[in-house]
Protein backbone atom coordinates (compact mmCIF):
# COMPACT_ATOMS: atom_id res chain seq x y z
CA UNK A 1 0.00 0.00 0.00
CA UNK A 2 1.33 3.42 -0.90
CA UNK A 3 2.23 5.54 2.09
CA UNK A 4 0.42 8.85 2.42
CA UNK A 5 2.56 11.92 2.61
CA UNK A 6 2.63 15.65 3.19
CA UNK A 7 2.25 18.30 0.49
CA UNK A 8 3.81 21.43 1.95
CA UNK A 9 2.25 24.82 1.23
CA UNK A 10 5.40 26.82 1.81
CA UNK A 11 5.85 30.55 1.54
CA UNK A 12 7.38 33.61 3.11
CA UNK A 13 4.60 35.16 5.29
CA UNK A 14 1.93 37.24 3.51
CA UNK A 15 2.48 35.76 0.10
CA UNK A 16 -0.92 34.22 -0.59
CA UNK A 17 -0.66 30.98 1.42
CA UNK A 18 -4.03 31.46 3.12
CA UNK A 19 -5.70 32.33 -0.18
CA UNK A 20 -4.37 29.06 -1.60
CA UNK A 21 -5.70 27.19 1.44
CA UNK A 22 -9.10 28.87 0.98
CA UNK A 23 -9.09 27.62 -2.62
CA UNK A 24 -8.19 23.99 -1.90
CA UNK A 25 -10.54 23.88 1.11
CA UNK A 26 -13.43 24.89 -1.13
CA UNK A 27 -12.24 22.58 -3.88
CA UNK A 28 -12.33 19.53 -1.60
CA UNK A 29 -15.52 20.63 0.19
CA UNK A 30 -18.78 18.95 -0.71
CA UNK A 31 -20.91 21.78 0.69
CA UNK A 32 -22.55 24.47 -1.45
CA UNK A 33 -21.54 27.11 1.11
CA UNK A 34 -18.01 28.52 1.28
CA UNK A 35 -15.82 26.72 3.82
CA UNK A 36 -15.54 28.42 7.24
CA UNK A 37 -12.34 30.53 7.23
CA UNK A 38 -11.43 29.09 10.63
CA UNK A 39 -11.54 25.58 9.25
CA UNK A 40 -9.25 25.64 6.23
CA UNK A 41 -7.22 22.66 5.03
CA UNK A 42 -3.49 23.09 5.67
CA UNK A 43 -3.56 23.76 9.39
CA UNK A 44 -2.24 23.57 11.97
CA UNK A 45 0.89 25.14 10.50
CA UNK A 46 4.22 23.18 10.49
CA UNK A 47 5.37 25.35 13.41
CA UNK A 48 2.28 24.76 15.59
CA UNK A 49 3.16 23.97 19.21
CA UNK A 50 -0.05 21.99 19.38
CA UNK A 51 1.26 19.30 17.01
CA UNK A 52 4.75 19.32 18.53
CA UNK A 53 3.41 18.87 22.04
CA UNK A 54 1.15 16.03 20.93
CA UNK A 55 3.97 13.86 19.62
CA UNK A 56 6.89 14.88 21.82
CA UNK A 57 7.31 13.39 25.31
CA UNK A 58 8.61 16.78 26.42
CA UNK A 59 6.65 19.98 25.79
CA UNK A 60 8.31 22.69 23.69
CA UNK A 61 8.29 24.98 26.74
CA UNK A 62 10.70 22.59 28.46
CA UNK A 63 13.19 22.39 25.60
CA UNK A 64 15.74 24.75 24.09
CA UNK A 65 15.28 26.10 20.55
CA UNK A 66 17.89 23.71 19.16
CA UNK A 67 16.38 20.70 20.92
CA UNK A 68 13.01 21.59 19.41
CA UNK A 69 14.34 22.05 15.88
CA UNK A 70 16.31 18.81 15.98
CA UNK A 71 13.21 16.65 16.38
CA UNK A 72 10.78 18.54 14.12
CA UNK A 73 11.27 16.11 11.21
CA UNK A 74 10.69 13.17 13.59
CA UNK A 75 7.42 14.69 14.77
CA UNK A 76 6.14 14.86 11.17
CA UNK A 77 7.47 11.42 10.30
CA UNK A 78 5.35 10.11 13.16
CA UNK A 79 2.34 12.16 12.08
CA UNK A 80 2.46 10.75 8.55
CA UNK A 81 2.37 7.20 9.94
CA UNK A 82 -1.19 7.95 10.98
CA UNK A 83 -2.67 9.89 8.07
CA UNK A 84 -5.17 8.15 5.80
CA UNK A 85 -4.67 10.41 2.78
CA UNK A 86 -2.09 12.91 1.58
CA UNK A 87 -2.14 15.99 3.79
CA UNK A 88 -1.56 19.66 2.91
CA UNK A 89 0.38 21.52 5.62
CA UNK A 90 1.10 25.24 5.62
CA UNK A 91 4.68 26.26 6.47
CA UNK A 92 6.68 29.46 6.75
CA UNK A 93 10.00 27.91 7.82
CA UNK A 94 12.75 28.16 5.25
CA UNK A 95 14.32 24.86 4.16
CA UNK A 96 17.17 24.76 6.67
CA UNK A 97 19.44 22.08 8.06
CA UNK A 98 19.72 20.85 11.64
CA UNK A 99 22.84 20.44 13.76
CA UNK A 100 23.03 16.77 12.70
CA UNK A 101 22.88 17.74 9.02
CA UNK A 102 19.33 16.56 8.36
CA UNK A 103 16.87 18.99 6.76
CA UNK A 104 14.14 20.39 9.02
CA UNK A 105 11.52 19.11 6.54
CA UNK A 106 11.30 15.30 6.65
CA UNK A 107 12.31 13.94 3.24
CA UNK A 108 10.57 10.55 3.42
CA UNK A 109 7.30 12.03 4.68
CA UNK A 110 7.12 14.70 1.96
CA UNK A 111 5.36 14.26 -1.37
CA UNK A 112 6.06 17.73 -2.69
CA UNK A 113 5.97 21.45 -1.99
CA UNK A 114 3.86 24.16 -3.55
CA UNK A 115 6.01 27.22 -2.96
CA UNK A 116 4.00 30.44 -3.20
CA UNK A 117 6.05 33.57 -3.84
CA UNK A 118 4.98 37.22 -4.06
CA UNK A 119 7.02 40.26 -5.02
CA UNK A 120 8.78 41.78 -1.99
CA UNK A 121 7.24 45.26 -2.50
CA UNK A 122 3.75 43.93 -1.82
CA UNK A 123 4.97 41.51 0.84
CA UNK A 124 6.48 44.33 2.90
CA UNK A 125 3.19 46.25 2.79
CA UNK A 126 1.12 43.26 3.83
CA UNK A 127 3.61 42.00 6.43
CA UNK A 128 3.84 45.44 8.08
CA UNK A 129 0.05 45.58 8.30
CA UNK A 130 -0.21 42.02 9.63
CA UNK A 131 2.42 42.53 12.35
CA UNK A 132 1.35 46.08 13.10
CA UNK A 133 4.98 47.11 12.56
CA UNK A 134 6.44 50.04 10.63
CA UNK A 135 7.47 49.59 6.99
CA UNK A 136 11.05 50.35 8.05
CA UNK A 137 11.16 47.60 10.68
CA UNK A 138 9.42 45.08 8.41
CA UNK A 139 11.79 45.87 5.58
CA UNK A 140 14.73 45.39 7.91
CA UNK A 141 13.38 41.97 8.92
CA UNK A 142 12.87 40.92 5.30
CA UNK A 143 16.42 41.90 4.45
CA UNK A 144 18.20 40.05 7.25
CA UNK A 145 18.31 36.47 8.53
CA UNK A 146 15.14 36.65 10.52
CA UNK A 147 13.40 34.25 12.90
CA UNK A 148 9.67 34.47 13.39
CA UNK A 149 8.20 33.89 16.91
CA UNK A 150 11.68 33.79 18.43
CA UNK A 151 10.84 35.84 21.47
CA UNK A 152 8.62 33.36 23.19
CA UNK A 153 5.91 34.79 25.36
CA UNK A 154 2.60 33.43 26.45
CA UNK A 155 0.70 34.60 23.40
CA UNK A 156 2.64 32.54 20.93
CA UNK A 157 1.20 29.22 19.95
CA UNK A 158 3.97 28.64 17.44
CA UNK A 159 7.57 27.46 17.55
CA UNK A 160 10.44 29.59 16.34
CA UNK A 161 10.63 29.64 12.54
CA UNK A 162 13.81 30.52 10.68
CA UNK A 163 12.77 32.61 7.69
CA UNK A 164 16.25 33.75 6.65
CA UNK A 165 15.82 36.80 4.39
CA UNK A 166 13.20 37.03 1.62
CA UNK A 167 15.59 35.85 -1.14
CA UNK A 168 17.25 33.17 0.95
CA UNK A 169 13.85 31.80 1.89
CA UNK A 170 13.05 31.28 -1.80
CA UNK A 171 16.50 29.90 -2.58
CA UNK A 172 16.42 27.52 0.38
CA UNK A 173 13.51 25.77 -1.33
CA UNK A 174 14.63 25.97 -4.94
CA UNK A 175 18.19 24.84 -4.24
CA UNK A 176 17.30 21.73 -2.21
CA UNK A 177 16.88 18.48 -4.14
CA UNK A 178 15.05 16.29 -1.62
CA UNK A 179 11.45 17.41 -2.16
CA UNK A 180 9.90 18.25 -5.58
CA UNK A 181 8.88 21.93 -5.65
CA UNK A 182 6.25 23.71 -7.73
CA UNK A 183 6.77 27.49 -7.80
CA UNK A 184 3.53 29.45 -7.82
CA UNK A 185 3.69 33.22 -8.21
CA UNK A 186 1.01 35.23 -6.43
CA UNK A 187 0.91 37.61 -9.37
CA UNK A 188 0.12 34.74 -11.75
CA UNK A 189 -2.65 33.55 -9.46
CA UNK A 190 -4.16 37.05 -9.51
CA UNK A 191 -3.92 37.39 -13.28
CA UNK A 192 -5.15 33.96 -14.27
CA UNK A 193 -6.44 32.07 -11.23
CA UNK A 194 -7.93 29.19 -13.20
CA UNK A 195 -4.73 28.40 -15.06
CA UNK A 196 -2.41 28.54 -12.06
CA UNK A 197 -4.64 26.96 -9.43
CA UNK A 198 -5.20 24.13 -11.94
CA UNK A 199 -1.45 23.65 -12.40
CA UNK A 200 -0.90 23.47 -8.64
CA UNK A 201 -3.68 20.91 -8.25
CA UNK A 202 -2.21 18.82 -11.05
CA UNK A 203 1.20 18.95 -9.32
CA UNK A 204 -0.47 17.71 -6.12
CA UNK A 205 -1.77 14.65 -7.94
CA UNK A 206 -5.49 15.48 -7.91
CA UNK A 207 -8.00 15.78 -10.75
CA UNK A 208 -10.94 18.17 -10.77
CA UNK A 209 -13.25 19.46 -13.51
CA UNK A 210 -13.10 23.04 -14.82
CA UNK A 211 -16.42 23.77 -13.13
CA UNK A 212 -15.20 22.50 -9.77
CA UNK A 213 -12.06 24.63 -9.98
CA UNK A 214 -13.97 27.76 -11.03
CA UNK A 215 -16.52 27.29 -8.24
CA UNK A 216 -13.72 26.92 -5.65
CA UNK A 217 -12.02 30.09 -6.95
CA UNK A 218 -15.29 31.99 -6.60
CA UNK A 219 -15.92 30.73 -3.06
CA UNK A 220 -12.36 31.74 -2.09
CA UNK A 221 -12.63 35.27 -3.51
CA UNK A 222 -11.23 38.07 -1.35
CA UNK A 223 -14.64 39.67 -0.93
CA UNK A 224 -16.06 36.39 0.41
CA UNK A 225 -13.08 35.90 2.75
CA UNK A 226 -13.40 39.47 4.03
CA UNK A 227 -17.15 39.02 4.61
CA UNK A 228 -16.50 35.93 6.71
CA UNK A 229 -13.73 37.62 8.71
CA UNK A 230 -16.03 40.55 9.46
CA UNK A 231 -18.82 38.21 10.52
CA UNK A 232 -16.99 35.69 12.71
CA UNK A 233 -13.33 36.75 13.07
CA UNK A 234 -10.27 34.81 11.91
CA UNK A 235 -8.12 33.07 14.52
CA UNK A 236 -4.96 33.40 12.43
CA UNK A 237 -5.16 37.18 12.52
CA UNK A 238 -2.48 38.86 14.62
CA UNK A 239 -4.36 40.30 17.64
CA UNK A 240 -2.49 43.57 17.04
CA UNK A 241 -3.72 44.09 13.47
CA UNK A 242 -7.15 45.23 12.31
CA UNK A 243 -7.87 42.50 9.80
CA UNK A 244 -6.15 39.54 8.12
CA UNK A 245 -7.76 39.78 4.68
CA UNK A 246 -6.80 43.31 3.78
CA UNK A 247 -6.73 44.06 0.07
CA UNK A 248 -5.24 41.11 -1.72
CA UNK A 249 -4.39 43.62 -4.43
CA UNK A 250 -0.92 44.34 -5.68
CA UNK A 251 0.64 47.75 -6.18
CA UNK A 252 -0.26 49.79 -3.08
CA UNK A 253 3.48 49.99 -2.33
CA UNK A 254 3.81 52.53 -5.16
CA UNK A 255 2.15 55.20 -3.02
CA UNK A 256 3.86 54.26 0.24
CA UNK A 257 7.44 53.05 -0.24
CA UNK A 258 10.11 55.72 -0.61
CA UNK A 259 12.62 55.59 -3.47
CA UNK A 260 15.29 54.74 -0.93
CA UNK A 261 13.26 51.77 0.39
CA UNK A 262 12.61 50.52 -3.16
CA UNK A 263 16.31 50.80 -3.88
CA UNK A 264 17.20 48.80 -0.75
CA UNK A 265 14.76 46.02 -1.70
CA UNK A 266 16.22 45.82 -5.21
CA UNK A 267 19.80 45.88 -3.98
CA UNK A 268 19.17 43.10 -1.47
CA UNK A 269 17.04 40.82 -3.62
CA UNK A 270 18.08 41.62 -7.22
CA UNK A 271 19.08 38.09 -8.21
CA UNK A 272 15.87 36.38 -7.12
CA UNK A 273 13.66 39.24 -8.31
CA UNK A 274 15.21 38.94 -11.77
CA UNK A 275 14.82 35.16 -11.73
CA UNK A 276 11.12 35.53 -10.94
CA UNK A 277 10.57 38.27 -13.51
CA UNK A 278 9.89 41.01 -10.94
CA UNK A 279 12.84 42.98 -12.35
CA UNK A 280 14.54 43.05 -15.72
CA UNK A 281 18.29 43.04 -16.14
CA UNK A 282 18.38 46.86 -16.06
CA UNK A 283 16.55 46.96 -12.72
CA UNK A 284 13.29 48.04 -14.33
CA UNK A 285 10.44 46.97 -12.05
CA UNK A 286 8.00 44.66 -13.84
CA UNK A 287 5.24 44.29 -11.23
CA UNK B 1 16.70 5.07 50.78
CA UNK B 2 17.01 8.59 51.95
CA UNK B 3 14.37 11.25 51.61
CA UNK B 4 10.64 10.51 51.98
CA UNK B 5 8.09 12.87 50.51
CA UNK B 6 4.41 12.96 49.71
CA UNK B 7 3.32 14.57 46.46
CA UNK B 8 0.38 13.83 44.10
CA UNK B 9 -0.95 11.67 46.96
CA UNK B 10 1.99 9.29 46.50
CA UNK B 11 4.76 8.61 48.98
CA UNK B 12 8.17 8.79 47.35
CA UNK B 13 11.30 7.27 48.82
CA UNK B 14 14.10 9.07 47.06
CA UNK B 15 17.88 9.03 46.84
CA UNK B 16 17.54 12.48 45.30
CA UNK B 17 16.87 15.34 47.66
CA UNK B 18 13.99 17.40 46.29
CA UNK B 19 13.72 20.71 48.14
CA UNK B 20 10.30 22.07 48.94
CA UNK B 21 8.34 18.81 49.05
CA UNK B 22 6.14 17.78 51.98
CA UNK B 23 7.81 15.10 54.11
CA UNK B 24 6.06 11.84 54.96
CA UNK B 25 6.66 8.63 56.93
CA UNK B 26 3.87 6.63 55.28
CA UNK B 27 4.52 3.45 53.32
CA UNK B 28 6.31 3.94 50.03
CA UNK B 29 4.48 4.02 46.67
CA UNK B 30 7.39 5.00 44.41
CA UNK B 31 11.16 4.74 44.72
CA UNK B 32 13.55 7.16 43.05
CA UNK B 33 17.14 6.02 42.70
CA UNK B 34 20.24 6.77 40.66
CA UNK B 35 21.60 4.13 38.31
CA UNK B 36 23.04 3.39 34.91
CA UNK B 37 20.36 2.99 32.27
CA UNK B 38 20.63 1.25 28.89
CA UNK B 39 20.54 3.22 25.65
CA UNK B 40 17.36 1.45 24.60
CA UNK B 41 14.58 -0.70 26.01
CA UNK B 42 15.29 -3.18 23.25
CA UNK B 43 14.12 -4.03 19.76
CA UNK B 44 10.47 -4.35 20.71
CA UNK B 45 10.16 -0.94 22.33
CA UNK B 46 8.29 1.89 20.61
CA UNK B 47 10.89 4.50 19.78
CA UNK B 48 9.31 7.94 19.77
CA UNK B 49 10.31 11.58 20.16
CA UNK B 50 12.44 11.85 23.33
CA UNK B 51 11.22 8.51 24.69
CA UNK B 52 10.88 4.78 24.34
CA UNK B 53 7.98 2.77 25.74
CA UNK B 54 6.97 -0.84 26.32
CA UNK B 55 4.35 -2.42 28.58
CA UNK B 56 4.68 -0.54 31.86
CA UNK B 57 8.14 0.73 30.96
CA UNK B 58 9.01 4.25 29.92
CA UNK B 59 12.44 5.73 29.15
CA UNK B 60 12.86 9.47 28.76
CA UNK B 61 15.93 10.35 26.69
CA UNK B 62 17.11 13.92 26.55
CA UNK B 63 20.79 14.46 25.73
CA UNK B 64 21.11 17.59 27.84
CA UNK B 65 20.08 15.85 31.09
CA UNK B 66 20.58 12.12 30.53
CA UNK B 67 17.88 9.46 30.95
CA UNK B 68 15.02 8.85 33.37
CA UNK B 69 13.23 5.49 33.53
CA UNK B 70 9.78 4.76 34.98
CA UNK B 71 8.49 1.23 35.56
CA UNK B 72 5.23 -0.30 36.82
CA UNK B 73 4.13 2.99 38.33
CA UNK B 74 6.36 2.44 41.34
CA UNK B 75 9.99 2.81 40.31
CA UNK B 76 11.96 5.73 38.87
CA UNK B 77 15.65 5.49 37.99
CA UNK B 78 17.69 8.54 37.06
CA UNK B 79 20.82 8.14 34.97
CA UNK B 80 22.43 11.45 35.75
CA UNK B 81 25.44 10.90 33.51
CA UNK B 82 25.47 14.61 32.68
CA UNK B 83 25.65 15.51 36.38
CA UNK B 84 22.92 18.10 36.01
CA UNK B 85 21.35 19.74 39.04
CA UNK B 86 18.03 19.12 40.70
CA UNK B 87 16.45 22.10 38.86
CA UNK B 88 17.06 20.45 35.48
CA UNK B 89 15.83 17.08 36.65
CA UNK B 90 12.70 18.24 38.45
CA UNK B 91 11.33 19.94 35.33
CA UNK B 92 11.03 16.47 33.73
CA UNK B 93 10.46 14.45 36.92
CA UNK B 94 7.29 16.36 37.84
CA UNK B 95 6.26 16.68 34.20
CA UNK B 96 6.75 13.91 31.67
CA UNK B 97 7.94 11.24 34.12
CA UNK B 98 5.14 11.63 36.67
CA UNK B 99 2.78 11.61 33.65
CA UNK B 100 4.18 8.22 32.59
CA UNK B 101 3.99 6.90 36.19
CA UNK B 102 0.35 8.02 36.36
CA UNK B 103 -0.48 6.20 33.12
CA UNK B 104 1.22 3.08 34.52
CA UNK B 105 -0.86 3.35 37.73
CA UNK B 106 -4.09 3.78 35.74
CA UNK B 107 -4.59 7.31 37.02
CA UNK B 108 -5.52 10.10 34.59
CA UNK B 109 -2.76 12.71 34.40
CA UNK B 110 -4.44 15.90 33.24
CA UNK B 111 -2.57 18.82 31.72
CA UNK B 112 -4.44 21.16 34.03
CA UNK B 113 -3.90 23.55 36.92
CA UNK B 114 -6.19 23.51 39.94
CA UNK B 115 -7.34 25.49 42.96
CA UNK B 116 -9.37 24.52 45.98
CA UNK B 117 -12.80 26.15 46.16
CA UNK B 118 -14.16 25.40 49.60
CA UNK B 119 -12.30 22.06 49.59
CA UNK B 120 -13.41 21.14 46.07
CA UNK B 121 -10.93 20.85 43.21
CA UNK B 122 -11.60 23.20 40.31
CA UNK B 123 -9.46 22.28 37.29
CA UNK B 124 -8.36 24.53 34.42
CA UNK B 125 -7.33 22.95 31.11
CA UNK B 126 -6.43 24.23 27.65
CA UNK B 127 -3.46 24.36 25.31
CA UNK B 128 -0.08 25.75 26.37
CA UNK B 129 -0.43 29.51 26.56
CA UNK B 130 -4.19 29.41 27.22
CA UNK B 131 -3.68 30.99 30.63
CA UNK B 132 -4.07 28.11 33.11
CA UNK B 133 -1.28 29.23 35.42
CA UNK B 134 -2.16 32.92 35.26
CA UNK B 135 -5.74 32.14 36.31
CA UNK B 136 -4.78 30.03 39.31
CA UNK B 137 -2.15 32.64 40.26
CA UNK B 138 -4.85 35.31 40.28
CA UNK B 139 -7.29 33.10 42.22
CA UNK B 140 -4.52 32.28 44.69
CA UNK B 141 -3.96 36.02 45.19
CA UNK B 142 -7.61 36.14 46.27
CA UNK B 143 -7.11 33.42 48.87
CA UNK B 144 -7.90 30.19 47.02
CA UNK B 145 -5.18 27.56 47.67
CA UNK B 146 -3.32 26.12 44.69
CA UNK B 147 -3.65 22.34 44.41
CA UNK B 148 -1.31 22.01 41.45
CA UNK B 149 0.01 23.73 38.35
CA UNK B 150 0.25 22.09 34.94
CA UNK B 151 -0.11 18.44 36.04
CA UNK B 152 -2.99 17.05 38.09
CA UNK B 153 -3.38 13.32 38.74
CA UNK B 154 -6.98 12.15 38.81
CA UNK B 155 -7.78 9.24 41.16
CA UNK B 156 -11.03 7.28 41.51
CA UNK B 157 -12.22 5.75 44.79
CA UNK B 158 -14.27 2.57 45.28
CA UNK B 159 -17.52 4.53 45.18
CA UNK B 160 -16.59 5.89 41.77
CA UNK B 161 -15.81 9.44 42.93
CA UNK B 162 -13.00 11.34 41.26
CA UNK B 163 -10.51 13.22 43.42
CA UNK B 164 -6.99 14.59 43.48
CA UNK B 165 -4.19 15.52 45.86
CA UNK B 166 -1.65 18.33 45.95
CA UNK B 167 0.77 18.27 43.04
CA UNK B 168 4.34 19.57 43.09
CA UNK B 169 4.36 22.75 45.23
CA UNK B 170 5.29 25.11 42.42
CA UNK B 171 3.87 27.40 39.76
CA UNK B 172 5.41 28.42 36.43
CA UNK B 173 4.80 31.96 35.26
CA UNK B 174 5.97 34.13 32.39
CA UNK B 175 8.04 37.09 33.53
CA UNK B 176 5.56 39.75 32.37
CA UNK B 177 2.84 38.20 34.48
CA UNK B 178 5.05 37.32 37.44
CA UNK B 179 5.79 40.97 38.14
CA UNK B 180 2.15 41.40 39.24
CA UNK B 181 2.31 38.34 41.47
CA UNK B 182 4.52 39.49 44.33
CA UNK B 183 2.77 37.17 46.76
CA UNK B 184 4.85 34.26 45.39
CA UNK B 185 8.05 35.87 46.72
CA UNK B 186 11.49 35.56 45.21
CA UNK B 187 12.12 31.83 45.59
CA UNK B 188 12.22 31.30 41.84
CA UNK B 189 14.27 29.66 39.07
CA UNK B 190 14.46 30.57 35.39
CA UNK B 191 13.32 27.83 33.02
CA UNK B 192 16.00 27.19 30.34
CA UNK B 193 16.27 30.04 27.83
CA UNK B 194 12.66 31.15 28.42
CA UNK B 195 11.42 34.32 30.07
CA UNK B 196 9.56 32.01 32.39
CA UNK B 197 10.13 31.21 36.07
CA UNK B 198 9.28 28.38 38.42
CA UNK B 199 8.21 29.62 41.85
CA UNK B 200 8.33 27.36 44.90
CA UNK B 201 5.08 27.40 46.84
CA UNK B 202 5.01 26.97 50.60
CA UNK B 203 3.58 23.63 51.71
CA UNK B 204 1.95 23.34 55.12
CA UNK B 205 0.01 20.16 54.54
CA UNK B 206 0.05 17.81 51.60
CA UNK B 207 -2.42 15.23 52.87
CA UNK B 208 -5.66 16.88 51.78
CA UNK B 209 -7.84 15.01 49.34
CA UNK B 210 -9.96 17.13 47.02
CA UNK B 211 -13.09 15.88 45.23
CA UNK B 212 -13.01 17.10 41.62
CA UNK B 213 -16.21 18.93 40.75
CA UNK B 214 -15.47 21.09 37.73
CA UNK B 215 -13.14 21.26 34.74
CA UNK B 216 -12.94 24.56 32.90
CA UNK B 217 -11.38 24.31 29.46
CA UNK B 218 -9.82 27.60 28.36
CA UNK B 219 -9.72 28.45 24.67
CA UNK B 220 -9.10 31.66 22.81
CA UNK B 221 -10.94 33.12 19.85
CA UNK B 222 -10.16 36.22 17.85
CA UNK B 223 -12.03 39.38 18.83
CA UNK B 224 -14.23 37.70 21.43
CA UNK B 225 -15.24 39.13 24.77
CA UNK B 226 -14.58 36.63 27.55
CA UNK B 227 -17.47 34.34 28.43
CA UNK B 228 -18.25 30.99 30.03
CA UNK B 229 -20.19 28.47 27.96
CA UNK B 230 -21.71 25.11 28.73
CA UNK B 231 -20.03 22.10 27.10
CA UNK B 232 -21.88 20.11 24.50
CA UNK B 233 -22.04 16.54 25.91
CA UNK B 234 -20.25 15.02 22.90
CA UNK B 235 -17.35 17.44 23.31
CA UNK B 236 -16.70 16.45 26.91
CA UNK B 237 -14.88 13.19 26.16
CA UNK B 238 -12.86 14.94 23.46
CA UNK B 239 -11.87 17.66 25.89
CA UNK B 240 -10.69 15.15 28.52
CA UNK B 241 -8.67 13.44 25.78
CA UNK B 242 -7.18 16.78 24.67
CA UNK B 243 -6.33 17.69 28.25
CA UNK B 244 -4.70 14.36 29.06
CA UNK B 245 -1.06 14.85 29.87
CA UNK B 246 1.23 13.02 27.41
CA UNK B 247 -1.71 11.04 26.07
CA UNK B 248 0.33 9.22 23.46
CA UNK B 249 2.47 7.49 26.10
CA UNK B 250 -0.59 5.45 27.02
CA UNK B 251 -0.77 4.12 23.44
CA UNK B 252 2.51 2.29 23.98
CA UNK B 253 2.50 1.32 27.66
CA UNK B 254 -0.37 -1.16 27.57
CA UNK B 255 -2.89 0.93 29.53
CA UNK B 256 -4.90 2.31 26.62
CA UNK B 257 -8.24 0.57 27.21
CA UNK B 258 -8.26 1.32 30.94
CA UNK B 259 -7.38 4.91 30.26
CA UNK B 260 -10.19 5.50 27.78
CA UNK B 261 -12.80 3.86 30.00
CA UNK B 262 -11.70 5.96 32.94
CA UNK B 263 -11.53 9.16 30.87
CA UNK B 264 -15.05 8.56 29.50
CA UNK B 265 -16.42 8.01 33.00
CA UNK B 266 -14.67 11.18 34.19
CA UNK B 267 -16.20 13.14 31.30
CA UNK B 268 -19.67 11.88 32.20
CA UNK B 269 -19.43 12.57 35.92
CA UNK B 270 -17.55 15.85 36.12
CA UNK B 271 -19.18 19.17 35.34
CA UNK B 272 -17.33 20.83 32.47
CA UNK B 273 -17.50 24.33 31.03
CA UNK B 274 -15.64 26.33 28.40
CA UNK B 275 -13.93 29.61 29.18
CA UNK B 276 -13.66 31.59 25.95
CA UNK B 277 -11.09 34.36 26.07
CA UNK B 278 -9.81 36.77 23.43
CA UNK B 279 -6.43 35.96 21.88
CA UNK B 280 -4.98 39.32 22.86
CA UNK B 281 -3.80 40.07 26.41
CA UNK B 282 -6.55 40.21 28.96
CA UNK B 283 -6.11 41.07 32.62
CA UNK B 284 -6.40 37.77 34.59
CA UNK B 285 -8.56 39.57 37.18
CA UNK B 286 -11.36 39.93 34.59
CA UNK B 287 -11.38 36.18 33.97
CA UNK B 288 -11.08 35.46 37.72
CA UNK B 289 -14.14 37.66 38.45
CA UNK B 290 -16.11 35.76 35.84
CA UNK B 291 -15.05 32.36 37.23
CA UNK B 292 -15.82 33.25 40.84
CA UNK B 293 -19.28 34.47 39.85
CA UNK B 294 -19.87 31.20 38.01
CA UNK B 295 -18.60 29.08 40.92
CA UNK B 296 -20.67 31.04 43.43
CA UNK B 297 -23.74 30.44 41.29
CA UNK B 298 -23.10 26.70 40.97
CA UNK B 299 -21.59 25.82 44.36
CA UNK B 300 -22.40 28.72 46.68
CA UNK B 301 -20.05 31.30 48.17
CA UNK B 302 -16.71 29.91 49.32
Amino acid sequence: MEKHKIIWLASYPKSGNTWFRAFISNLFSKSDDPVDINNFIGGPIFSAKEIFNTYSAVASEELTYTEIDNVRPDIYNELTEEIVEDKFIKAHDAYTYLTDGRPIYPTQASKGTIYIVRNPFDVVMSFAHHSNNSIEKTLNNMNRWFSFCEKINRFHNQLRQQLLNWSEHYKSWTEQKNIPVFILKYEDLKNDPFKYFSKAIEFSGYEFTEDEINTAIEKASFSKLQEQEKEKGFFEKNPKSESFFRKGENGSWREVLTNKQIEIIIDTHREVMQELGYLDKDDKILV
Amino acid sequence: MGYKYKVFGLVIDSELEIPGLYKSDDSTDITISFGTLPETLGEKSHKKVFYEALDNQFLLKLDRIGKIYAENGNKIVIDNAKSVGIEDIRLYLFGTVIGAIAHQRNLIPLHTSAISYDGKAILFGGNSGAGKSSIIAELNKRGFPIIGDDTILVNKDKEGNFFTYHGAPEIKLWQDLAKDMNHFGNDRYQILDKEKYRYNLKVDNNDSKYPIVRLYNISSLADKDPEIREFKPLHKVKSVKNNTYRLRIVYYTGNKVNHFMLASEFAQKISMKNIIRPREYINPSIIADMILKDLEHDYGKA
